[in-house]
């Protein structure tokens, strides 16, 4: 699929958003998974209407660290976890309403789930 | 004896519910974890490396949801000239595309519907590799679709009088 090889390779400086290494992305992303871990107690009765309990909350925080694993890019990874940073805060400080902290939780997932075999796809008409 | 444990386990549940104090916006106080990862700027921001620039990954913070990262294709073309009196500067440049999705007639007043928020939305660009750095940095699969070489004939008038050049060919 990648055309890499054809294309000009054009170079880009790369400066660190926050972090200069592996390790430090590393220790960045740590820091956050422990500050999310430790809100769980505070999380379980702000968002009481949620009916989290501490394992379910645990796997929550551990699916949303997981989802972006393949990231290998320092920079990409800094802004994750200052992302991950704002949305710690949003969560403590109860700017979220119930059914807007529910987003973390994929089996809270509301939509309708997409036919996955091919005939179900025909059954659905597309 | 069974329903009579089923009143007590739900009545417990309802208690366990209630009785855990919800604090309110104002109980919140010194939220600790708003500086327990140091976001502050690098003191010592050198280039760390100079890499290709498509080998940049945005994807994962660009906003798109995941899902469309990995399932959408991309097309990347040039559009196609039009038929009518224009110019055709509309054919020197570059467009993404992305694959189309469900459409269907809304069934009260007709319209065409979509829940695709890339079914309108074409990416235009000035060059071939810029667009293909583009699908690269998000991380979309694409494919490049060349576009046709014209054939095109050198036509004088001053040939149709010429008595080597056979520009008209005699129907009889």
């Amino acid at each position: 699929m990648s055309l890499s090889a054809r294309i000009p390779q054009t170079l880009k400086q790369v400066r660190p958003v926050l972090s200069v290494d592996h390790a430090e992305a590393k220790r960045r992303v740590l820091n956050l998974y422990k500050i999310w871990l430790r809100q769980i107690p505070y999380i379980r009765i702000d968002y009481i209407k949620n009916n989290w309990t501490e394992p379910r909350l645990r796997d929550v925080i551990k699916e949303n660290f997981m989802r972006n694993k393949d990231v290998t890019d320092i920079r990409a990874i800094d802004l994750l976890v200052v992302r991950g940073q704002m949305d710690f805060v949003e969560t403590a400080e109860i700017w979220r309403q119930q059914h807007n902290a529910a987003v973390f939780d994929s089996t809270k997932n509301t939509y309708k789930k997409k036919p996955a075999s091919f005939l179900e796809r025909f059954y659905e008409g597309h | 004896m069974n329903s009579l444990l089923l009143k007590t386990t739900t009545r417990l549940s309802r208690i366990n519910l209630f009785s855990i104090p919800q604090r309110t916006l104002f109980d919140v106080q010194n939220v600790w974890g708003r500086t327990a990862v140091d976001t502050q700027k690098p003191i010592d921001s050198s280039p760390l490396a100079e890499i290709p620039r498509q080998d940049e990954s945005v994807g994962a913070i660009s906003g798109v949801p995941r899902e469309f990262l990995k399932e959408r294709r991309c097309r990347v073309f040039v559009p196609a000239r039009n038929a009518m009196q224009s110019g055709t500067n509309n054919g020197k440049k570059w467009k993404v595309e992305w694959d189309t999705k469900e459409r269907w007639e809304n069934p009260l007043m007709g319209w065409a519907s979509s829940s695709d928020p890339h079914s309108s939305v074409a990416v235009e660009f000035a060059s071939k590799e810029d667009a293909i750095i583009y699908c690269e940095r998000m991380g979309y699969k694409y494919e490049v679709i060349e576009p046709p070489k014209i054939q095109r004939l050198n036509k004088s008038y001053g040939a149709n009088y010429s008595w080597n050049k056979k520009t008209r060919v005699s129907t009889k």
